[in-house]
C-alpha cells in the first residue's frame, strides 16, 4: 500500500489492486445479494422444480432407471382410496387443530394473562412442550394412551368412565393425534396471545368502561379486532403446520391403524422413502404445495383487510 | 349539580402509604376546576376516583346528593378525556363516537343528530370516515372530545388532554376548550401540572401537594393572595421569591413586584450582583445573587451580567409568611444583610 501526501496534517491511504477489486465487486448488487440466492436456488428452488418433474416419471433412484410417464402418478392419486383417506383426514386435522386449537389458544391466553408469579408459572408450564422434542412428545403419550397399562385409562376407569382404545383403534386414533397435537401447541399460541393482549393500551379498556361497555361487548368489539394480527398469525402457521405434520404420525401411529391417522406428509414418505415410489410421492407433494400455497394466499390477502394493524 | 369529596382516603394495594390521607372537596356546578400539582401530587388518582376506575379507600364521592362512590364508571354518567385520547384504534371516527352512545339505549334518529351535533362542535365533519392513524394528534384529541361531548354528561373529566401536543397547537386547543365550557354550561374537571393552562381555562384552582389541598380558589386569588410558600413557588411564571428571615420566618417577594429602580417611597432595597441574563422578548429575565441566596427577577430594564446593582420592592408589595410556610400578618423583617428598609 502506497501514501499520498495530501499536506503534513492528512494522509490519505489508497488500498491495492486485490482490494480494489474486491470492493468494486462489493458495489455490485448481485455479488451481495449471491450468498442467499445461492442457498436458495440450490436447497429450495430446484429441489422443488426437480420434484415437480419427477412427478411425470417413474423413478427408481436405485437402479437409477427413470421413466416419463406423462400425468399417470397423478391419475394414479386421484383413483386412489387410500390418498383420498389421506386427504379427509388432512382436512379433519387442519380444521381441528385450527378452530379447537385456536379457540383453547385465545381462552388459555386469557386466562393466564395476569403478571402474578403464579401465572408466570403456569406460563411457563404451558410452553413447556413446545421446547421438547416431538419424538419424547409421543414416546410419552404412547405410553399414556396403553389401552391396557396407560394412564388415561387408568383415571378413565377408577373415575367410573368409559375406556378407549386411544391409538389402537380407526375410530379414536386420528382425535388421539389431535389431542397430542393440541396440546404441544397450545402453550406456545397461549404465549403469542398473551402477548396480543399486552399490546392493547389498558386506557382503552378504561374508556370502555366509561362508555358501559360490558365485558362480553368490550371482548367481541375491543379485545378481539385489536388481537387480530396474532390471531391471524396463529390462522397461517397452524393451518399450514397441519399439512406438514409428519413426526408425531411417523412416531405414534405410522399412518395406522387402516391409514386412520395417515397424513399428507407422512404419505409421501411412505410413497418415496417406503415403497419405492418416487414419482408417486412427488406427485402427492406437489399437490400438498398447490394446497399449502393457496390457503396461505387465501390466508394473507383474504383475512388481511379484516385484520387490523395498529 | 356539585360535585363533593369527603374524607377521601386512597391507599394503593400493595403499597403502604397514603397517595390521599383525608381529603375534602366540593366541586361547584358549572365551575372548570382545574387540580394543578406537580406529578405524584394525586390529582390524577383523585381525578380516577371520580370516573371509578380507581377504587376509592375510605370516604364518600357524591354528585347532586347520590353517592357514586361504589358505582360502575359507565353509570355515573361522566365523560372522560385521556392523556394519550384513548380513541378505539380499529374504529372510524364516526364508530367511536357511536360506539359508546349504543351502549345508552338511545334512538337511531336521536343518535344520529347527536353524532352530527358534536361532529359540527368539534370540526370533524370531513374526517367522519377516517380511521384514528390518519388523524393528526389534535383531530384526535377533537374525536375524545367529540366522544366526551356526544354523551352529555353531567361533567367533563380531562387527565392532562393537551400535554401531547405541541406548544402552537396547545394554545389553540386551549381557547377552543374554553369556548367549549362556554358552549356546553357543564362542570369540567381538569387535571394539569402546567400552571399557563390552570391560569387560563380555570374558574376555580384546586392546587395539591402529597394528597393535600394547598389552596383552592380564583385562578386571580390564586395567583395575587397564594396562602402558603408552595402556592407562592408553584403559580406564577417564574415563581416568588421566597427568602427565609434570621426569625425563622418567611417573606415572599414576586419576581416583577422587584425592580432596579426605586418607585415608591416605601421600599425594601437588596443589594445583589447579576448572574444570568435571559432575554425574552418584552422584558429580561435575571438570576442574582444577593449574599442570603438568589433571586429572579423579571424587568424591562437592561443590566449587564455581573453588574452590582440595587434592587428595590414595595413594601406593599412583600408576602410575608410564618415559621409553618403559611401566609401571616406583616411583620417587622429582621435585619439582614445586604436587605434593609430604603427610607432609613
Amino acid at each position: 500500500m502506497s501514501t499520498v501526501r495530501m499536506n503534513e496534517k492528512f494522509e490519505l491511504k489508497q488500498h491495492g489492486p486485490v482490494y480494489r477489486f474486491f470492493n468494486s465487486l462489493l458495489k455490485c448488487p448481485y455479488v451481495l445479494m449471491a450468498p442467499a440466492l445461492i442457498t436458495c436456488i440450490c436447497l429450495t428452488i430446484f429441489p422443488m422444480c426437480f420434484g415437480f418433474y419427477l412427478s411425470f416419471h417413474k423413478w427408481d433412484p436405485i437402479s437409477g432407471r427413470k421413466k416419463f410417464v406423462g400425468m399417470k402418478n397423478f391419475e394414479y392419486l386421484f383413483n386412489s382410496e387410500d390418498f383420498r383417506k389421506v386427504m379427509v383426514n388432512t382436512i379433519i386435522f387442519m380444521l381441528v387443530t385450527l378452530f379447537v386449537g385456536l379457540f383453547i389458544k385465545v381462552l388459555l391466553g386469557i386466562f393466564l394473562n395476569k403478571r402474578t408469579p403464579l401465572h408466570n408459572l403456569v406460563q411457563t408450564v404451558a410452553f413447556t412442550p413446545h421446547i421438547i422434542a416431538t419424538v419424547s412428545v409421543s414416546v410419552i403419550f404412547m405410553w399414556l394412551m396403553d389401552p391396557k397399562n396407560g394412564a388415561f385409562n387408568f383415571v378413565l376407569s377408577s373415575l367410573g368412565l368409559p375406556t378407549s382404545n386411544w391409538l389402537k383403534s380407526a375410530d379414536s386414533a386420528l382425535a388421539s393425534l389431535l389431542i397430542v397435537s393440541i396440546w404441544q401447541t397450545c402453550g406456545h399460541g397461549a404465549l403469542l396471545v398473551i402477548a396480543g393482549l399486552r399490546s392493547i393500551p389498558e386506557y382503552i379498556y378504561e374508556a370502555a368502561k366509561l362508555d358501559k361497555s360490558t365485558p362480553v361487548k368490550t371482548f367481541t368489539k375491543i379485545t378481539l379486532p385489536l388481537l387480530s394480527p396474532t390471531l391471524m398469525y396463529l390462522i397461517i402457521t397452524t393451518s399450514a403446520s397441519a399439512f406438514t405434520s409428519f413426526d408425531m404420525v411417523k412416531m405414534m401411529t405410522q399412518g395406522g391403524p387402516d391409514n386412520a391417522t395417515n397424513l399428507i406428509a407422512y404419505y409421501v414418505y411412505q410413497q418415496g422413502l417406503m415403497f419405492n415410489q418416487y414419482g408417486r410421492a412427488m406427485a402427492a407433494a406437489f399437490i400438498l404445495f398447490l394446497i399449502t400455497a393457496t390457503l396461505s394466499c387465501v390466508n394473507f390477502f383474504g383475512l388481511d383487510r379484516k385484520v387490523h394493524y395498529q | 349539580m356539585a360535585i363533593v369529596l369527603e374524607n377521601i382516603k386512597k391507599v394503593y394495594s400493595g403499597s403502604k402509604e397514603a397517595v390521599i390521607e383525608n381529603l375534602d372537596l366540593t366541586i361547584e356546578e358549572g365551575s372548570f376546576t382545574v387540580l394543578l400539582g406537580p406529578s405524584g401530587c394525586g390529582k390524577t388518582t383523585l381525578l380516577r376516583m371520580i370516573a371509578g376506575l380507581e377504587e376509592v379507600t375510605g370516604g364518600t364521592i357524591k354528585v347532586d346528593d347520590e353517592d357514586i362512590t361504589k358505582m360502575e364508571p359507565g353509570d355515573r354518567n361522566l365523560a372522560m378525556v385521556f392523556q394519550n385520547y384513548a380513541i378505539y384504534p380499529h374504529m372510524t371516527v364516526r364508530g367511536n363516537i357511536e360506539f359508546g352512545l349504543k351502549n345508552y339505549k338511545i334512538t337511531k334518529e336521536k343518535m344520529a343528530e347527536r353524532v352530527k351535533t358534536v361532529l359540527e362542535l368539534t370540526g370533524l365533519q370531513e374526517y367522519v370516515e377516517r380511521m384514528p392513524n390518519q388523524l393528526s394528534g389534535g383531530q384526535r384529541q377533537r374525536v375524545a372530545l367529540a366522544r366526551a361531548i356526544s354523551k352529555s354528561p353531567k361533567a367533563f373529566l380531562m387527565d392532562e388532554p393537551l400535554s401531547n401536543l405541541d406548544a402552537k397547537l396547545r394554545n389553540q386547543m386551549r381557547s377552543e376548550l374554553i369556548q367549549l365550557f362556554n358552549q356546553m354550561e357543564t362542570t369540567f374537571i381538569y387535571v394539569t401540572h402546567d400552571q399557563t393552562e390552570a391560569l387560563t381555562m380555570a374558574t376555580d384552582i384546586v392546587v395539591m401537594k402529597d394528597g393535600v389541598i394547598m389552596q383552592h380558589g380564583a385562578p386571580q386569588e390564586v395567583y395575587r393572595n397564594p396562602q402558603n410558600i408552595f402556592v407562592a413557588q408553584f403559580i406564577g411564571d417564574p415563581g416568588m421569591n421566597v427568602i427565609k428571615t434570621k426569625n425563622g420566618n418567611y417573606i415572599g417577594i414576586k419576581p416583577r413586584a422587584l425592580r432596579p429602580v426605586k418607585a415608591q417611597e416605601d421600599s425594601l432595597e437588596i443589594q445583589g450582583k447579576v448572574l444570568t441574563r435571559e432575554f425574552l422578548g418584552v422584558d429580561y429575565q435575571y438570576t442574582l445573587e444577593i449574599g442570603i441566596g438568589k433571586v429572579v427577577m423579571r424587568a424591562v430594564e437592561e443590566i449587564a451580567v455581573g453588574a452590582e446593582t440595587s434592587l428595590y420592592v414595595a413594601m406593599d408589595d412583600v408576602f410575608y409568611f410564618d415559621e409553618n410556610q403559611n401566609r401571616c400578618e406583616a411583620f417587622a423583617i429582621a435585619e439582614m444583610e445586604g436587605v434593609y428598609r430604603a427610607d432609613e
